[in-house]
């Protein structure tokens, strides 16, 4: 009973939006009146939205491309073997996910306008340096299930090590990778502190549009990409769980 | 496939690890097709010797060579060796034929030839068929098979084993000893076999290579470790005997409250000594004739338990000396408190100096990297 109702609680204020995004009325309430799909047909007419819709997806798969070129060559050397110093690199590596986003969001608003990288490129680097975290950690626990000797014993057999890497452990850290990526792709994708400052009117992405959106004239489109978000997220999250339960099972 | 066989030779190998040193000192020569088992206890730096002639480790300082030739810094994948793990070490992600063809892979072997000694490798193993299954549908037994067709598949002239029997249960070990023992005598391979069980070396061995605290204790033939062991170490770890403290003066062995011991003095310079016997000769019931010149001990049981076919007793010796007997004969009063007369036989008896610094000392714990940096996953 304590249990529906905190997951009720937990689960409310994000599923109030797709209600509302079926709203007939001009501007947002809830309960809603009347169904309709014109705010979603909205969405993909007005270029306001096309175009935040398109930037976000852009930065999302670029971040989630190179997060995996740099998280995991980190993560097979974090997880693989035992080395000295490796906690304290660790630590470096995944402290971007606990200092505030609004610190790291200023320290990078202020450096960035320093190399005019505000816009597209400075967004994509700022939210690579933000999800590669996600990379190393889940790619350092696909590689810590890989036997040691299983790079001594391809060695033996005639692999060299950029052998042993591309044919043993890359494909063996492979679902690591793929979820770091899905990880990587979600966060990009509803990020907002750091994208409020590393965005330009002439460039926003969807979050970004929506933040303004609120601010100035309150109607149900802003429900309706919210619900898109939310049912993108819940999607991707299923799929990297649904592959994590598989793997379990699988060893 | 008949193979030719490598020599291995090690010149003053030693490896250390920052301060401590895992192994020291170790020169071998191993003829081509032997087989010989590197027996010791964890940390006694024989896995750190294996690794070091697989090339996984480099030593700190020593030579070793192939056939005659310097193979001290030449890389793992270019030694040609097989090696075969205690924990399998297939590749999980491929199947059973794909694991096998890896080697011939890397040696740009085609793709004809390859299938057809994939399956003559997986038949060697009596796992004929099994190229589309994978590791991790098989039995423990059935993946080291597969390890060892695939070390065995590109026809190295060296195979290596560290303890490859070593997750398997006490009768499938058994199955296996012969079974590798029998690849052995098939292909004529030299192999190099590391294990702590001192059953399984003496069963499979040509000859043993005993190892403790990073050094050779001796090395041997079965019988030779056994019967003759170089010092208490080996007696102590190879197969079972019984001891008593005893002072060589140059002339005879005194041995506390016994008195001189009858027994052929050694070629020893004096001082203080061990006398062991190995449990073939000591008599517990059986008079011995009259002009016998065992040894007549008088032993007290301090416990005792049965072992299949056997009785295990730990004994008290009057000279304050103790061990463990088996007892097989019947008749005889194995419960604690009990005394049993014990007829050690003089001419089999083994003195051996006794070990220096026995308790402690030496290089202690510092050298117990040896199985522990084989993996923290097990």
């Amino acid at each position: 009973m304590l249990t529906a109702l905190v997951v009720l609680l937990l689960l409310f204020p994000a599923l109030v939006v797709l209600p509302m995004s079926v709203s007939t009325s001009e501007i947002l309430t809830f309960p809603p009146s009347g169904f309709s799909l014109r705010w979603f047909g909205n969405l993909f007419t007005d270029p306001q939205w096309t175009q935040a819709l398109a930037n976000s997806f852009q930065v999302a798969v670029l971040t989630a491309v190179f997060a995996a070129l740099i998280g995991t060559p980190a993560g097979i050397a974090l997880g693989f073997r035992q080395w000295r110093g490796q906690g304290l690199i660790l630590a470096l590596v995944v402290s971007p996910v606990i200092v505030p986003p609004m610190v790291i969001a200023v320290g990078m608003y202020v450096t960035y306008a320093q190399f005019e990288l505000i816009g597209f490129w400075g967004l994509v680097a700022a939210h690579t340096m933000l999800v590669v975290p996600f990379v190393i950690v889940t790619v350092m626990s696909s590689v810590a299930q890989i036997n040691p000797s299983a790079a001594d014993a391809a060695r033996s057999l005639g692999a060299s090590p950029v052998v042993v890497v591309g044919r043993i452990l890359l494909p063996l850290a492979l679902p690591g990778i793929v979820s770091g990526m899905l990880f990587a792709f979600v966060t990009s994708w509803d990020e907002v502190v750091v994208a409020l400052y590393l965005t330009d009117p002439g460039f926003k992405t969807l979050p970004v549009v929506m933040w303004d959106q609120l601010r100035e004239r309150v109607d149900p489109t802003v429900a309706a990409i919210a619900s898109i978000l939310l049912i993108v997220t819940v999607l991707i999250m299923a799929v990297a769980l649904l592959r994590g339960r598989r793997r379990t099972r699988g060893n | 496939m008949a193979i030719d066989a490598t020599s291995v030779t090690l010149r003053n190998v030693a490896k250390h690890y920052g301060n401590s040193t895992a192994v020291e000192g170790v020169d071998l020569t191993i003829r081509a097709g032997e087989f010989v088992s590197m027996l010791g206890p964890s940390g006694s730096g024989k896995t750190t010797t294996l690794k070091m002639i697989a090339g996984f480790e480099a030593p700190s300082t020593g030579q070793i060579t192939f056939d005659g030739v310097d193979v001290t810094n030449i890389a793992p994948e270019k030694r040609n060796i097989g090696v075969v793990f205690q924990n399998y070490s297939l590749f999980p992600h491929l199947t059973v034929g794909q694991n096998v063809a890896f080697p011939l892979k890397m040696r740009k072997v085609p793709a004809a030839q390859r299938d057809e000694r994939v399956a003559r490798a997986l038949e060697l193993v009596e796992l004929p068929g099994f190229e589309k299954r994978k590791p991790d549908s098989l039995s423990g037994g059935q993946q080291q098979r597969v390890a060892i067709a695939r070390a065995l598949v590109f026809e190295p002239t060296l195979l290596v084993m560290d303890e490859p029997l070593g997750a398997l249960d006490r009768r499938l070990r058994e199955v296996m000893q012969l079974e590798i023992k029998a690849l052995h005598d098939r292909l004529g391979v030299t192999v190099i076999y590391v294990t702590h069980d001192q059953e399984e070396a003496l069963t499979m061995s040509d000859r043993i290579i005993v190892f403790s605290k990073g050094k050779i204790e001796q090395v041997g033939t079965p019988r030779e470790v056994y019967d003759e062991p170089a010092t208490e170490f080996v007696a102590d770890f190879v197969g079972e005997s019984l001891a008593i403290s005893a002072t060589w003066d140059g002339n005879a062995l005194i041995a506390d409250t016994l008195g001189v011991l009858a027994v052929p003095g050694p070629a020893l310079p004096a001082g203080p000594v061990r006398v062991l016997w190995r449990p073939h000769a000591i008599g517990l019931t059986e008079r011995p004739d009259a002009d016998s010149k065992d040894l007549h001990v008088q032993a007290t049981v301090l416990t005792s338990g049965y072992a299949g076919g056997v009785v295990k007793a730990r004994i008290s010796l009057p000279t304050g000396d103790e061990g463990i007997v088996s007892i097989t004969s019947v008749g005889v009063d194995y419960s604690p408190g009990a005394t049993i007369d014990l007829y050690l036989r003089a001419d089999r008896a083994i003195v051996l100096p006794t070990a220096a610094g026995k308790r402690g000392g030496g290089m202690s714990e510092t050298d117990q990297r040896d199985d522990t940096t084989a993996g923290r996953r097990g």
